[in-house]
C-alpha cells in the first residue's frame, strides 16, 4: 500500500516534468509561427527592406513605411515594439539579420527618455522562444538574472511571463492552421489606437508635478554603442532621429538639453548623423498628440511626410 | 523569506529531511532553528522580540494567579506590542493602504498581531484557571514561532498546539502526512499564483481610482477584491498547514469556504476562524456573561465590542473603523431579525433562498471590503459614488464591461481576462470537490498533475505580490 503511494507520486513527479516539457516544445513551436510576433515573423519570412526604421513605441506608432515609401521610392520595414529599451532593440536587429540582406539604412529613434531607466525596459517575453540562440541567451541573462535562472527549468521560460505568452501561443496556433504568413500590420507599422489626449500640458503637469529631471543610465548608453557598432559592422548606415516632442512640455524638462547635446556627442563620435525635429509647427498643435512623445494618426501623417522628404535630401533619394 | 518561492519549498524540504534524520530528543531543535532562521532573513527585530516576548510571557506566567500586578504588567506588556510596536514605526500616511505598506513601513515585526493574541490568550486562560503553565520553554516558544504560521495565524490556543509540541520527539514519519502535505501546498500556490496574484492587478487599477469604469462594471470591480483577498489569505493558510502536516503537526482550519455563506455571522463562523475564536472566547462571551441580565443588549453590546476591536487590530486607519462598524451593523441586523428571517427560510423554497442569500451576503460583505481596502474614507466613497454615477448596467457588454475591467480592448487582454474570470469561477463552483481532492492523506496523482501544469502555465511568478495579511 506504502509502495503504491510512492509509486503514484514518483508517477505524478515524472509525468508533470513530461507534460512540461511537452507544452515547452509546443509553446516554442506555435510561438514561432505567430506572425504578429516580430521576432518570428523576420526569422521565418523573408523581409526585403532598403530602410529598416528601430527603436521603441514612438517610431512603432508613428513612422509608416507605405508613406515613406511612397515619397522616398525606397522599401522600408518598421522593426520599432513598444517599451523596448536598446538591448531589446539589438535582439531585434540581430534576429532580423539571421534570416535577412542587411538594409542600407538604420533610422533608430533617440530621445532623452531612451537613456532614462524610468521609461521603456528590456521585455525578456519577447525571447522566450528564442533562448537557444547566443547572443538572445548572453543579453537576457546580462538584463534579466532571474528570468535567466527560472528558463532552465522545463517549460518556465514561458511559464515565467505567463501573461504575455500565452495567448500568443494560441496565436500562433491559429497562424500554423491558416498558414498566414503576414503579420496584421505587415509593414510592422501599427497606427496608434489613442487618438486623444484629453487635457494635454494638464495632464503632463499631473504626473510630473515637480518637472521631470532625466537621470542617465551608462547601461543604455552602452547599449546604444553596441547596437550602433553592431549595425555598422553589417554594413548599415545608421542615423539617429527624434521625432517632435509637444512643444508645450518642453519647459518641463529640466536637463532635456543637456542630455540632447550628450546624444549629439555620441553621434559624433560614432559618427552618425542626429536628426531633431525640434522646430517643426506640428508640435504646437495639440491635436497631433495624444501624449508627449506620441502622435495621434494624424499627426504621424504630416510627421511621415516631413521624415520622407529630409530621408530623400539628405541620402539623395 | 515568502511563502510562495522556490526558496521556502527548498528550506521546507531541508528542514524535514533533518526533523526526521535527527534523533528524537533533537526533533524540536530543528523546528527551533528553521524557525529561528525563518524569522531572522525576515529581519532581526523580529526575532528580538518574538523571543523577548515569550521568554517574558513564560516566566510570568507562573506567577500571574498569585501576583495580580504580574497578570496586569503582563497585559500592558502585550497590548503595547499589539497596538503600539505594530505601529509605531509605519509612516501615517501608509494606513490602511494594504498595496502601499510593505514599501512604506520603516520595521515591519513579522507576526507580532498573531503571536500577541495568542500570548494573551494564553495567560488569560491560566489566570481563570482554565489552564496550566507550560514548564517546556522549547515548546512554548515554537508554539509562537513555527515558521510556517508565524506570519499570519493560525492563531491557537497553547492547550491544543502548544502541548503537542511538548512531545514532537515521538512523531515518526507517515506517508499520509506527506501526501496531504504536499497537496495541500500545491493548492495553495495554486489559490496564490494562479487566483489572487491574477486578479491582484484588476483589483489595484480599480481602488487606485485609475478606472473609468462606472455603474455595475465599478460594483464587480469592487467585488473583485473579496475574491482576491479569500483566495490570498486562505491560499496562505492551505501552504501554512500543509507544511506543519509534513512535521504531523495540525494546525487549525481559518476557512470553511466563507463565500458560501448564507448570512454575514456564518460568513463570520467561516472567515478567519481562529480570530473570530479568540475574540468570542476572550471577549465576547465574557461580555454576554456579565451582560446576562440585559439580554440582547449584552450580546449587541459584545457584538460591537469585538467589531471595533477586530478593525483596531487590522489597522488603526479610519477605514477598518468603518469596516468594523457596516459589520457590525449587519450582525445586529441579523441578530434582530433572527426570527423573521428564519420564517422567510421556511416560506421561501430553498432553490430560491440559498442562492439569494448567498449572493446578498457577498455584495454586503464586500461593501465592508470595499472601505477596508480603500487608501482612505474619501476614496472609498469616491468609488461608492462611482457605482451610482451614470447608467447602471452597462450598455456594450464588450465596450463598458470587459475593456474596462480587463484593462484594455487587445486580444490578449481579453485572453487574459477571461482565462482569470473563468479560473476563479470555475474553482468557487467546484470548490468543495477542489477540498475534497486535495484536503486528503489519499493521493489523486492526476489532479496534482493537473493542478501545477496549470500553475506553471498561468501562474503569476514575475510579479507576485506579497500576502495581504502579512501586514497585519
Amino acid at each position: 500500500m506504502k509502495n503504491q503511494v510512492w509509486i503514484k507520486l514518483v508517477g505524478a513527479v515524472f509525468l508533470t516534468v513530461l507534460l512540461l516539457v511537452g507544452l515547452e516544445k509546443m509553446y516554442g513551436f506555435f510561438l514561432m509561427q505567430n506572425k504578429n510576433i516580430k521576432s518570428s515573423y523576420v526569422l521565418t519570412e523573408k523581409v526585403a527592406a532598403d530602410l529598416l526604421i528601430h527603436g521603441p513605441c514612438e517610431p512603432y506608432w508613428m513612422v509608416n513605411p507605405t508613406q515613406i515609401d511612397s515619397i522616398t521610392q525606397l522599401k522600408s520595414f518598421n522593426l520599432a515594439l513598444s517599451h523596448s529599451d536598446f538591448a531589446d532593440n539589438l535582439l531585434h536587429l540581430h534576429l532580423f539579420l539571421k534570416n535577412n540582406q542587411p538594409p542600407k539604412y538604420l533610422l533608430l529613434y533617440v530621445t532623452p527618455e531612451s537613456f532614462d531607466e524610468r521609461f521603456n525596459t528590456f521585455n525578456s517575453y519577447r525571447f522566450a522562444h528564442l533562448m537557444d540562440d547566443t547572443l538572445v541567451n548572453s543579453v537576457v541573462k546580462k538584463m534579466d538574472p532571474t528570468f535567466y535562472r527560472w528558463h532552465k527549468l522545463p517549460f518556465m521560460r514561458y511559464g515565467y511571463y505567463s501573461n504575455f505568452i500565452n495567448f500568443k501561443m494560441i496565436q500562433g496556433a491559429k497562424h500554423f492552421i491558416k498558414q498566414r504568413t503576414k503579420p496584421f500590420h505587415p509593414t510592422g507599422y501599427q497606427p496608434p489606437t489613442v487618438q486623444t489626449w484629453h487635457y494635454q500640458l494638464d495632464d503632463f503637469v499631473e504626473l510630473y508635478p515637480d518637472s521631470i529631471r532625466f537621470d542617465w543610465s551608462n547601461q543604455r548608453e552602452a547599449d546604444l554603442d553596441e547596437l550602433i557598432s553592431f549595425a555598422q559592422g553589417k554594413g548599415m548606415t545608421v542615423i539617429l532621429y527624434e521625432s517632435p516632442v509637444y512643444k508645450p512640455t518642453i519647459a518641463y524638462q529640466l536637463n532635456r538639453e543637456t542630455y540632447l547635446q550628450r546624444i549629439r556627442d555620441i553621434a559624433r563620435a560614432k559618427e552618425v548623423p542626429f536628426w531633431q525635429f525640434d522646430d517643426l509647427e506640428m508640435a504646437k498643435d495639440p491635436n497631433n498628440f495624444f501624449s508627449t512623445l506620441n502622435t495621434t494618426e494624424k499627426g504621424s501623417a504630416v510627421f511621415n511626410e516631413i521624415l520622407a522628404k529630409k530621408i530623400s535630401e539628405e541620402l539623395g533619394f | 523569506m515568502a511563502l510562495v518561492s522556490v526558496f521556502y519549498l527548498i528550506g521546507l524540504l531541508i528542514a524535514m529531511l533533518f526533523f526526521y534524520g535527527v534523533p528524537s530528543d533533537y526533533k524540536r531543535w530543528v523546528l527551533v532553528f528553521f524557525s529561528a532562521l525563518f524569522i531572522g532573513l525576515f529581519n532581526f527585530a523580529s526575532l528580538f522580540l518574538l523571543l523577548l516576548s515569550s521568554t517574558i510571557t513564560f516566566f510570568a506566567a507562573s506567577k500571574i494567579r498569585a501576583k495580580k500586578w504580574v497578570f496586569w504588567a503582563m497585559m500592558t506588556f502585550h497590548i503595547v506590542c499589539l497596538f503600539g510596536l505594530k505601529y509605531l514605526f509605519v509612516p501615517e500616511n501608509s494606513l490602511g493602504d494594504v498595496a502601499h505598506f510593505q514599501q512604506t513601513a520603516t520595521i515591519v515585526f513579522l507576526g507580532v498581531s498573531f503571536y500577541t493574541l495568542q500570548n494573551i490568550g494564553y495567560l488569560l486562560a491560566i489566570y481563570r484557571g482554565q489552564s496550566e503553565p507550560s514548564t517546556d520553554f522549547i515548546a512554548f516558544f515554537t508554539f509562537h514561532a513555527f515558521f510556517p504560521k508565524i506570519a499570519s495565524g493560525p492563531i491557537e490556543s497553547y492547550d491544543v498546539f502548544g502541548r503537542s509540541l511538548e512531545t514532537i520527539g515521538e512523531t515518526r514519519f507517515s506517508t499520509a502526512n506527506l501526501i496531504y502535505g504536499i497537496q495541500r501546498i500545491a493548492l495553495g500556490f495554486f489559490k496564490k499564483m494562479v487566483l489572487a496574484d491574477r486578479l491582484a492587478p484588476l483589483v489595484a487599477n480599480v481602488y487606485g481610482l485609475e478606472s473609468p469604469a462606472t455603474g455595475l462594471t465599478l460594483w464587480v470591480g469592487i467585488c473583485l477584491f473579496t475574491l482576491q483577498l479569500y483566495f490570498d489569505f486562505s491560499g496562505y493558510m492551505d501552504i501554512v498547514l500543509g507544511s506543519a502536516r509534513l512535521f504531523n503537526i495540525r494546525l487549525s482550519e481559518n476557512f470553511n469556504r466563507p463565500l458560501s455563506a448564507t448570512s454575514i455571522s456564518e460568513l463570520w463562523r467561516k472567515w478567519h476562524i481562529t480570530l473570530i475564536a479568540w475574540l468570542t472566547q476572550f471577549i465576547y462571551y465574557p461580555i454576554v456573561y456579565r451582560m446576562r441580565k440585559h439580554n440582547r443588549v449584552g450580546v449587541l453590546f459584545a457584538t460591537a465590542v469585538v467589531f471595533i476591536l477586530s478593525g483596531y487590530w487590522h489597522g488603526v486607519g479610519l477605514t477598518f473603523l468603518v469596516w468594523a462598524v457596516w459589520n457590525m451593523l449587519c450582525l445586529w441586523y441579523e441578530i434582530l431579525t433572527k426570527k423573521t428571517r428564519v420564517k422567510w427560510s421556511k416560506n421561501t423554497p430553498q432553490w430560491i433562498y440559498r442562492p439569494l442569500s448567498i449572493f446578498i451576503t457577498f455584495n454586503v460583505f464586500s461593501l465592508g471590503l470595499l472601505f477596508f481596502r480603500s487608501a482612505s474614507i474619501a476614496d472609498g466613497l469616491l468609488l461608492l459614488k462611482g457605482v451610482f454615477t451614470g447608467a447602471f448596467l452597462p450598455q456594450s457588454f464588450l465596450n463598458d464591461f470587459v475593456y474596462l475591467l480587463g484593462m484594455g480592448g487587445t486580444q490578449e487582454h481579453l485572453f487574459n481576462f477571461y482565462s482569470t474570470t473563468l479560473f476563479c469561477m470555475g474553482f468557487l463552483l467546484l470548490e468543495k470537490n477542489i477540498y475534497g481532492l486535495f484536503y486528503s492523506e489519499k493521493i489523486s496523482s492526476l489532479s496534482l498533475v493537473v493542478l501545477v501544469v496549470l500553475i506553471c502555465m498561468f501562474g503569476i511568478f514575475e510579479a507576485g505580490s506579497n500576502f495581504i495579511y502579512l501586514q497585519f
